[in-house]
């Protein structure tokens, strides 16, 4: 990729009295590019979001949006930001909201119901936001976030609180906009949501940046669970050599997520049971566990 | 969009602070006094009584004017958008001012309703003028509500400018009688021409002095405003 980064942060460092919550971090995330931040409770990850887009003033260090200062209006008019656990006046209404950010804009409120039905928030939209829960909290920053259609988008913790409906439809939503070229920083928990959509992840922990890893060059893991695993086992292990089976769980490397419907077929026409198939996030889960727990 | 305010911030403001109960309360009493109590002249509605509930109504209006939105994480929101801090300050002072206005000027209608109603309005002052002087002060107020909210938390801003409006009434009355041999009376009667914001009307009529003075307060505060919130932080450190 030759593109200039959406996002540049260099040697950003942030300290609250004695305790360092980001140093010397650095790292880009480029137009159509997904890239994940990873890291337990406290390991600065929020506030490398909140340093990136200068809500927070760096003790050292700086970024560029769009090779623009962060707090330059023309690279705002570019930028969306969904924070964990967005608050909004609580005697507004949703659609109030996306009014008023419509309006700072400059952009028809149209776009804001749209966006209402796309992210289901057609019911809630009347109401106050105090009326809201989380989910439907989550759901409207992120229908603010995406009003200006930006080309950098920041999601912190975007699925918290999310049925497994609204996970999908996050999924859905942040491949579909990597497909249009948004560049899409995303702090999230979950290890798996984080494998699938995301191009590149950076693992942090007491503030520094432990590692880059690229998801989409590594090799990825199927997990296939069998009804029969027992009785299949030695026509697996001599079809598949390269595979494990243990207490009826398969667990191969493949190459893509593409690979799976042909596992699958092979499986079956060895006369495996097949009960559930899937990529599962435990490369990415094992070296965050390396790498973060500092675990062997 | 203006330079200095951002419209949509102002309509948002005003919706958010004239819709609550205690300014809509407020406003009903101004009203209420403007009718029964202040029948001689439409002028005489924003002095005494009235005076006091629109200094109140100004102190409820400011109160966590910036701070509010600051806490709640919305102004982080907001100030992601393509509008200055300076426009974003502006937008909440003049959408909270615009309230304080609404208000005066119900009131000062309905004053002039009852003095021709009771055939007791006099024109020879300028009766045109007196909605806006009588509101210049208390927009000072509001102003500076507004620049001590951009570095306190909460209400803070509300209690500290009582505390210290509070605290220099007991300085003016006390002092010269703790201290006589000082002899402070004169002194602190000057200083006190130039604590905050004046009464630009007395018996007399409208004093030009002070009311250039209220102007410059008003000006003085909106731009302190906008320098301390330029320097605030606007995420916070999470729990």
């Amino acid at each position: 990729m030759t593109e200039a980064p959406a996002l540049e942060a260099r040697g950003l460092r942030k300290a609250y009295g004695t305790l360092l919550a980001v140093d010397d971090l650095s790292f880009e995330v480029r137009p159509g590019e997904i890239v994940g931040i990873l890291g337990p409770n406290g390991a600065g990850k929020t506030t490398a979001l909140q340093l990136a887009l200068r809500l927070l003033h760096p003790d050292a260090g700086e970024s560029r949006l769009f090779r623009l200062d962060p707090e330059d209006l023309a690279a705002r008019r570019r930028v969306g930001y969904a924070p964990d656990g967005a608050h909004f006046p609580e005697k507004m209404s949703g659609q109030a909201v996306l009014d008023l950010h419509c309006d700072l804009l400059g952009i028809p409120r149209s776009r804001a119901g749209a966006l209402i039905g796309q992210l289901g928030l057609d019911e809630p939209a009347r109401r106050p936001t105090a009326t809201y829960s989380r989910g439907q909290l989550q759901r409207l920053g992120l229908a603010q976030a995406l009003l200006g259609e930006p080309d950098l988008l920041l999601l912190d913790e975007p699925t918290a609180g999310l049925d497994p409906t609204g996970v999908a439809q996050i999924r859905e939503l942040l491949v579909g906009l990597r497909g249009r070229g948004t560049a899409i920083l995303l702090n999230s928990h979950l290890l798996s949501e984080v494998e699938r959509v995301c191009d590149r992840v950076l693992f942090v922990k007491a503030g520094r940046l432990l590692r880059t890893h690229d998801v989409r060059g590594s090799v990825r893991h199927a997990e296939v669970r069998l009804a029969n695993g027992a009785a299949v086992a030695e026509r697996i292990a001599s079809a598949f050599p390269e595979g494990t089976l243990e207490g009826g769980r398969f667990r191969i490397a493949v190459s893509a997520e593409q690979a799976m419907p042909a596992l699958v077929r092979g499986l079956v026409g060895l006369g495996a049971e097949v009960l559930e198939a899937g990529i599962k996030g435990a490369e990415l889960e094992e070296l965050y566990l390396q790498l973060v727990e500092a675990r062997a | 969009m203006n330079r200095l305010l951002s419209w949509p911030i102002a309509r948002q403001t005003a919706r958010e602070r004239g819709l609550a109960p205690a300014p809509i309360g407020i406003a009903l009493v101004l009203v209420l006094l403007a009718v029964a109590t202040r029948p001689v002249s439409p002028g005489g509605w924003s002095g005494g009584a009235s005076g006091f509930w629109l200094a109140l109504l100004a102190l409820v209006l400011g109160a966590g004017l910036l701070s509010s939105e600051l806490e709640s994480g919305h102004a982080q929101l907001v100030l992601l958008r393509p509008i200055t801090r300076a426009q974003w300050v502006g937008g909440r002072l003049v959408g909270a001012a615009l309230v304080l206005c609404l208000a005066g000027a119900i009131a000062w209608a309905a004053s002039l309703v009852a003095a021709v109603a009771r055939g007791a309005f006099d024109a020879s002052p300028p009766w045109f003028a007196l909605l806006p002087v009588a509101l210049l002060p208390h927009l000072g107020w509001l102003a500076t509500l507004c620049a001590i909210s951009a570095v306190t938390r909460g209400w803070t801003n509300a209690a500290l400018l009582l505390a210290l409006r509070f605290g220099w009434f007991f300085a003016r009355s006390a002092l010269p009688l703790a201290l006589p041999q000082w002899n402070l009376g004169p002194w602190l009667l000057v200083a006190d021409r130039y604590f905050g914001p004046q009464e630009p009307a007395d018996a007399e009529g409208i004093v030009p002095s002070l009311l250039t003075w209220d102007a410059l307060w008003l000006a003085a505060a909106w731009l302190a405003a906008v320098l301390l919130f330029n320097r605030r932080e606007l995420a916070r450190r999470r729990g």
